[in-house]
């Protein structure tokens, strides 16, 4: 690498709690800079008012399985009707993952790592999840899910609404809600700001070779103040102090280490891909490790959006939907080990999301669009089981599993789970077919 | 009396229709007066402008699977420079815009060679009538395999880019129905790509429905040809192409009264993207030179952005590393995330982006040259010649003049710490 690169507070581990950087004083001095402290929601001095005050203990990661996962193939019933609608792409029904107490579904055989979580009751399936009008269109659909409006744009997501909602007293802190990955627009908001790390293991400031690294911060800092008026110049400006707020906090949170779940098969140890299952390091793996690394430094994050793309499979499905899900498996499996190791399994909720399924007949090598999707909802605090089943011999006008289970419901067991408020954020009341406890 | 004056008005153009300005480069071009500067710009074959240079040409790319990796990185690694050295910047800039708007990702796409080729289609035909540029991105060997037009045949129809095509590209959502897809599918069934050493594609009658459909309103549409004309005819569409081109360069100027001007002027020209370009650029100037002489900001995309500070400070740091920042900022070019290309507007403007463009600038300042005239005014000043060199006659502002002079106080090689600052500063993020 040309330039001497490293996170600027690495001189000492120590340095982030003791404060030696000069820009570290700057930001003390600055009245903008929030509290480290984990929550502060807590029942003190939200805006607005809301029937809920956000639980500051507990943490909701959201995954995104980006182009429309094909739930059929993912949540697979055992029925003849699905091998007439999927002759080629249709799974064999011994190679799925059997699931205790439920003979007539299987997981596709990637995602073996969750059977644990199945018979431990901690995973829930939401088979037939959508909106009544679905678009099929990546964009109109990926909007409706973001925002819980379908059918009305809106200028904010569901989750920044529930950030405004619970924004605690003082300045709002950027670390409430994080995204690995570009920045979701289901964190839109009014009030509250967020932060997205587009790469976990290289977000840090770098040094000219024989620049003083805390001056030079120091000085990029004065960029943030002062600002006028309150349009995009000024928005850009405040986004050179949150960078180097979040930045300084987020410095020990080592969120690229790949933790011991993670790891890849280890050759010295003996270990090889087949005995460690074939190890996928995709953005579900990539992103779970990191949010973990997050959970576990208690930074105040309660909110972490994972965004894995490529489930557009409208050719070569077999193949491609395959390696997507052996990310999910592994990733979906590590993740509930490493927060457990980190005395955090009681805190966290994980729920996937995708704007939508795909037809129920295959397309020569695959799906194209179709309606109900499935959704798995992770954690001790699940109530484990199926809700919802697809009825292939009742798809909908355009062939398609229909949605039966209103995305919003989901959102109203994670927002419950988060301490609420539910139904100021979501509009009104929604069914959440016991998916907690 | 006018809102700004001609060195303003030219800075501006090279930054909303353009990829920044070289030292010396605003000097020579402000005795030209703003409108000769507009038509070396919008025309620059009529007006001799010298001809941009293939900057892929050198690297002989070809279909071999076993170097697709390495010639992705090469074609990526050479457009970079080429943008910071264009003759043309509006021409530059334009391919630049078209490849946000078909973006195509060669993550997916896999060989440079076709990439390049659809990069060249924009160059050419960029500025010319939207109904040929749209004819030839439908059978472009790229966007067929990207969107799966090649997979699409009268057996196994692939909705992909029949979808894509309307919803993204030309009319926008709830221009068209579902059964509009299904006949566009139909329509563009049987095109493939040629295997030969050369990116083109072509039409295997046997894999081509060739049922004569009704296709937003129109019967008989058979055929790509069949399905431009229908898509063109239709009244959403010059408003679609017309919006987002005005939006890209007015940002929130460009409401709905001047978008519907601009509508019309440019169904009037048969949809012609020189006319259009044309008057959205003179609608910018006239705001420009109106009474309160401002604009709406924009948010400057990280590799515009970048291009702009490479061409200013003459800087050619390894573009290894410019990529892998480029990445960490979330805009690599060649590798827009989806078919709707890359978020604009307050989405760069995340910490990831902007830690990203910080390390941008160190690499930027780091290698430029102790005497060219950005680090010359980096290090010692006067301020408003260092913002006249990055594009900014009108001067920076009060916090960016504050940051810079403390980073003048700073250790380090000469001018290396203010020109980072000021590159990375809010003031060349939002133009």
């Amino acid at each position: 690498m040309a330039m001497n690169r490293r996170t600027f507070l690495g001189m000492g581990a120590g340095a982030a709690a003791t404060g030696t950087g000069a820009w570290m004083v700057l930001l003390r001095d600055r009245a903008e800079h929030s509290t480290a402290t984990r929550g502060g929601a807590s029942g003190s001095g939200t805006t607005e008012p809301g029937t809920g005050t956000g639980d500051a203990s507990r943490v909701l990661v959201v995954l995104q399985l980006s182009g429309g996962n094909d739930g059929l193939n993912t949540v697979v019933p055992v029925t003849g009707r699905y091998h007439d609608l999927r002759p080629t792409l249709g799974l064999v029904d011994d190679d799925l993952v059997a699931l205790a107490d439920l003979p007539e579904y299987g997981l596709h055989p990637s995602l073996a790592p969750l059977a644990d979580l199945w018979v431990a009751e901690q995973l829930a399936l939401v088979s037939g999840i959508g909106y009544p009008d679905n678009s099929r269109s990546h964009f109109a659909a990926l909007d409706s899910w973001w925002s819980a409006t379908p059918g009305k744009s809106s200028t904010t997501g569901w989750l920044g609404r529930w950030l405004d909602a619970t924004v605690p007293e003082g300045a709002p802190d950027p670390l409430r809600a994080v995204t690995i990955g570009r920045g979701s627009p289901a964190l839109r908001a009014e009030r509250s700001p967020s932060t997205a790390i587009v790469d976990p293991s290289g977000f840090a400031l770098a040094t000219p070779r024989g620049v003083d690294a805390d001056a030079l911060v120091a000085a990029f800092l004065r960029c943030s103040t002062p600002t006028v008026g309150d349009d995009l110049r000024t928005s850009a400006q405040r986004s050179v102090g949150s960078a180097v707020d979040v930045l300084g906090r987020l410095a020990d949170a080592d969120l690229g280490k790949v933790g011991p779940s993670f790891e890849q098969p280890d050759p010295a140890a003996g270990e090889t891909a087949t005995t460690k299952g074939e190890y996928v390091a995709g953005d579900v793996t990539t992103g779970l490790s990191a949010a973990a690394n997050l959970i576990g430094h208690d930074l105040g994050t309660q909110v972490i959006l994972v965004d894995a793309g490529g489930f557009d499979t409208h050719a070569n499905q077999a193949d491609t939907h395959q390696r997507l899900l052996a990310d999910v498996g592994q990733g979906v499996g590590a993740f509930q080990k490493a927060i457990d190791a980190s005395g955090h399994a009681d805190d966290v909720l994980l729920v996937t999301t995708s704007e939508f399924g795909r037809r129920a007949a295959e397309n020569g090598s695959g799906t194209d669009h179709g309606n109900g999707g499935t959704s798995f909802v992770v954690g001790t605090g699940v109530q484990g089981g199926l809700i919802g089943s697809p009825d292939l011999d009742r798809l909908d006008d355009q062939g398609d599993v229909a949605a039966t289970i209103d995305v919003r419901s989901l959102y109203a067991a994670a927002l419950t789970w988060l301490g609420g408020p539910t139904d100021e954020v979501l509009g009104q009341v929604y069914d959440t077919h016991g998916l907690l406890r | 009396m006018g809102g700004v004056d001609d060195r303003t008005a030219i800075a501006w153009l090279h930054r909303r229709v353009g990829l920044g300005l070289a030292p010396g480069e605003l000097d020579r071009l402000v005795p030209l007066g703003v409108d000769a500067v507009v038509e070396r710009l919008l025309a620059p074959d009529a007006n001799g402008v010298k001809k941009e240079p293939d900057p892929w040409a050198p690297l002989g790319l070809t279909y071999d699977r076993d170097n697709a990796r390495e010639q992705a990185k090469a074609a990526i690694a050479a457009w970079i420079p080429a943008m910071a050295a264009t003759p043309r910047p509006t021409e530059s800039w334009l391919t630049w815009f078209w490849h946000g708007h078909f973006a195509t990702s060669i993550a997916k796409v896999r060989f440079a060679s076709l990439m390049v080729e659809q990069l060249r289609t924009f160059q050419r035909m960029g500025a010319g009538p939207f109904a040929d540029l749209l004819r030839a991105v439908t059978t472009d060997p790229a966007m067929l395999v990207w969107l799966d037009g090649r997979e699409n045949t009268r057996d196994t129809p692939n909705e992909n880019f029949g979808r894509e095509v309307m919803e993204l590209f030309s009319l926008g959502v709830g221009s068209y129905g579902e059964a509009d897809v299904a006949a566009a599918a139909g329509a563009l069934s049987g095109w493939t790509l040629q295997r030969t050493d050369s990116a083109t594609s072509r039409l295997v009658a046997k894999r081509h429905d060739d049922r004569p459909r009704t296709f937003l309103g129109q019967t008989g549409v058979s055929d790509v040809d069949g399905v431009i004309d229908a898509i063109t005819a239709q009244p959403e569409c010059p408003r679609f192409v017309a919006g987002r081109l005005a939006s890209a360069v007015l940002g929130e100027a460009a409401d709905d009264g001047l978008v519907s001007d601009l509508t019309t002027t440019f169904r009037a020209a048969d949809l012609d993207l020189g006319v259009l370009l044309r008057a959205v650029v003179e609608a910018g100037l006239a705001r420009l030179d109106s009474r309160t002489g401002d604009l709406p900001p924009v948010v400057v995309a990280p590799v515009p952005w970048l291009v702009a500070a490479l061409r200013a400070t003459g800087s050619r740091p390894k573009v290894k590393v410019l990529v892998a920042e480029l990445r960490a900022a979330g805009q690599v070019p060649m590798s827009p995330p989806n078919v709707g290309g890359w978020p604009g507007g307050a989405a760069w403007l995340a910490s990831s982006t902007t830690v990203a463009r910080f390390n941008l600038a160190v690499e930027v300042a780091q290698a430029t040259a102790s005497d060219a005239p950005t680090r010359r005014a980096a290090a010692e000043g006067p301020d408003d010649e260092l913002a006249d060199l990055l594009g900014r006659p009108e001067g920076f502002g009060a916090a960016t003049l504050a940051a810079v002079a403390e980073a003048r106080r700073s250790n380090g090689p000469e001018g290396v710490a203010p020109l980072t600052v000021a590159l990375a500063s809010p003031d060349l993020v939002v133009a």
